[in-house]
């Protein structure tokens, strides 16, 4: 009977480990994704702010070379 | 403390709240089910917020996409038409270059980056999970100050404030300080003046005695220099004529002063500086004297200088008033008369500078006609001084030779300058000072010289009272400005035809002086009419050129106006306005330093040229 007790409880003891490091497993995955998610995000928009800023630049200059080059009349 | 713009929810997978009975049974099971389930709510609301993420930069890179696609299709219409641009086609005129505006981009920079309206959504959800402040905006009417009680609680825009009002300091400071700075070029700019006057110094170089009159005068002190420069001139005549003895010009000169010992005591006490304390001592014996020796002088004096000078004079007087006709024919039977006005005029100067008559006091009011004869000086050095000289050395005559009749009015000014020129010279240069006040300064400049060579011709041939009779043109001058400023004149001629008309008296003026002193006044004549064609172009060379760049400017400058207007109206709420306005404030500062140190640059050079 106790033998047999005890083969239940080590058991379940593994079950849950098991478990457990599915759990574990899932959780560092979610982690990764966030990680993942975070630094997607801030290259991503790191890389539209350069873009962004170049963007910014050459309209200005755009503006400018159509107001060298225009006349009174509007290209766009 | 720093906010999370996402957090995922539920942190902690496994905590739950179990019942006692579950635990026992299925313990661990429960436990694992339950973190599970977090788990997938962690899923599930990561996968949320991945969606916001891409969402965002989605509509970012969406956004950045049209405007490079617009850049793009700018870009190739300007390509297009950079392309189709020909520069030998097209002609440019130069008021559009000058009316172009100055470009000013569009484009707005972004400001206030951290403000409620750019939170992210995230965050504003979040941010909207919190209480709502206390309505204490309700309790503003109790309040008696008139603030609004919901600032005291919570003010979004504080610091906004805070640095807002710092920032405006800051720039008024540089203003401040830039105003000050300012003032330091105000006053260099009160030593560029005196710079200026170095600039006259230099152009007067060639006159050593002036700068030695200069520094005399300088010595004497300020107040008095205006006067010490009137009653000097006649000194420098003294050490002119010994330099300029040689030239020939001066040979009459050189017998004036003698001339003025002989027959004018008051003089000679004149140019020592004595000729105030000597003036109250003449008697009217003296005077009497002065006026017999002067009629007959006159009535000696031989008619063809005369006759030739009242002629040129009375060219400039029929310009200059309507009764230069009478003045040839009256000319001669006329002189005694002249001669009485004359004395009469000369006696009303001679009060006004002895300052007997307050009214006509010709001292203070000296100062001005002195520019003009700077500029002749700087031109023809003979004519300042013989311009100056004579002028002082006619006041004692003038005041010696009547107890005051009362000054001759306006109208005997006026009207009878042409008789006066006839009686003599001095005459002359009086019925010409008194139409200078109208005319130009440098028409002036021409009169005097005119006198001056006039003054000479009459030195040569007559006896030196006529000189010293005559010859007070500034002096007279200044008399019938005051009396034209008193006194409404006789409507005075239009100045450009006086202009003309004197180049044609001047000319007649040149032919006769040839004929009878020489190449030298022909010359002197010649530059006063060169100078006075000279003069008149300087107007006249407005090309387009200049007046499309002046149409520009002014222009430009309304805009700045308009634009400075609009800037204050709706600036100063604006971060980036404010900001403009200091690295604005900022720059001009940096280019007045350099302009200050170009203007020390240019203070150095005139130090060291004078």
């Amino acid at each position: 009977m106790s033998s047999m007790h005890r083969e239940g409880v080590q058991k379940q003891i593994h079950q849950d480990w098991a478990n457990r490091e599915y759990i574990e497993v899932i959780t560092a995955s979610i982690k990764r994704i966030t990680d993942f998610l975070n630094s997607f995000d801030m290259s991503c928009r790191s890389r539209l702010a350069v873009l962004n800023e170049k963007l910014s630049t050459l309209e200005r200059r755009i503006d400018y070379l159509e107001a060298c080059v225009t006349q009174g009349e509007t290209l766009t | 403390m720093p906010l999370p713009k996402r957090s995922i929810e539920p942190v902690h997978v496994s905590r739950s709240v179990y019942q006692q009975d579950e635990l026992q049974l299925v313990e661990l099971e429960t436990i694992t089910n339950t973190a599970l389930t977090n788990i997938i709510r962690q899923l599930s609301s990561l996968s949320k917020h991945a969606e916001d993420i891409f969402g965002e930069l989605a509509r970012d890179v969406g956004n950045i996409s049209n405007r490079a696609n617009s850049l793009q299709a700018r870009i190739d219409h300007l390509s297009i038409k950079v392309t189709q641009l020909d520069s030998s086609m097209e002609d440019v005129p130069l008021t559009d270059i000058t009316r172009k505006k100055g470009f000013r981009s569009t484009k707005v920079f972004d400001q206030k980056i951290f403000s409620h309206s750019t939170m992210p959504a995230p965050m504003l959800e979040t941010y909207t999970m919190c209480d709502k402040p206390p309505p204490l905006n309700k309790l503003n009417n109790y309040r008696d100050d008139g603030k609004d009680g919901l600032k005291f609680y919570t003010d979004p825009n504080y610091f906004f404030e805070l640095w807002r009002q710092e920032m405006l300091k800051d720039t008024e400071r540089v203003m401040h300080d830039k105003g000050k700075k300012m003032n330091r070029p105000r006053q260099d700019g009160g030593n560029s003046c005196v710079n200026s006057a170095g600039n006259k110094k230099r152009v007067r170089k060639p006159h050593n005695t002036r700068e030695k009159q200069r520094l005399i005068a300088i010595g004497h002190g300020e107040t008095l220099m205006p006067n010490n420069i009137n009653y000097q001139t006649p000194n420098s005549i003294v050490n002119m004529e010994t330099a300029f003895g040689s030239v020939g010009v001066f040979e009459s000169r050189q017998q004036r002063p003698n001339s003025i010992d002989l027959r004018n005591i008051s003089n000679s006490e004149l140019s020592s500086g004595d000729y105030y304390s000597s003036h109250a001592q003449t008697t009217t014996s003296n005077i009497s004297a002065m006026v017999t020796n002067a009629v007959n002088q006159k009535t000696v004096s031989p008619g063809e200088n005369e006759n030739g000078i009242v002629s040129m004079h009375s060219m400039q007087r029929a310009e200059h008033s309507l009764h230069a006709e009478h003045v040839c024919d009256d000319e001669i039977f006329s002189e005694n008369q002249n001669f009485c006005e004359q004395s009469g005029f000369f006696i009303s100067e001679g009060i006004g500078t002895s300052g007997i008559n307050s009214r006509m006091k010709t001292r203070p009011s000296q100062p001005p006609p002195a520019p003009p004869s700077n500029g002749s000086r700087n031109e023809t050095p003979v004519s300042s001084n013989a311009n100056t000289p004579t002028r002082i050395r006619n006041l004692p005559n003038n005041r010696d030779i009547l107890p005051p009749p009362p000054p001759i009015p306006e109208g005997v000014i006026n009207i009878t300058p042409p008789r006066t020129h006839s009686v003599g010279n001095g005459n002359t240069s009086t019925g010409i000072s008194l139409q200078l006040p109208k005319n130009k300064s440098s028409i002036l400049l021409h009169l005097d010289n005119n006198n001056f060579t006039n003054s000479n011709l009459t030195n040569m041939s007559r006896p030196p009272i006529y000189q010293d009779l005559g010859l007070s043109p500034q002096a007279e001058h200044q008399h019938s400005k005051q009396k034209l400023a008193n006194v409404a004149p006789p409507p005075p001629p239009p100045p450009p035809p006086l202009s003309q008309n004197e180049y044609i008296s001047q000319g007649s003026i040149v032919d006769l002086t040839s004929t009878i002193n020489g190449g030298i006044i022909k010359r002197i004549s010649e530059e006063t009419i060169d100078k006075k064609k000279h003069l008149p172009p300087s107007y006249d060379s407005r090309t387009d050129l200049m007046k499309a760049i002046r149409d520009g400017i002014t222009l430009r400058k309304v805009e700045k106006c308009e634009q400075k207007e609009i800037e204050r109206n709706t600036a100063l709420h604006d971060v980036a306005s404010i900001l403009a306005r200091r690295v604005a404030i900022e720059l001009s500062e940096s280019e007045e330093s350099d302009s200050d140190d170009d203007s020390e640059g240019w203070m150095e050079s005139t130090e060291n040229s004078a």
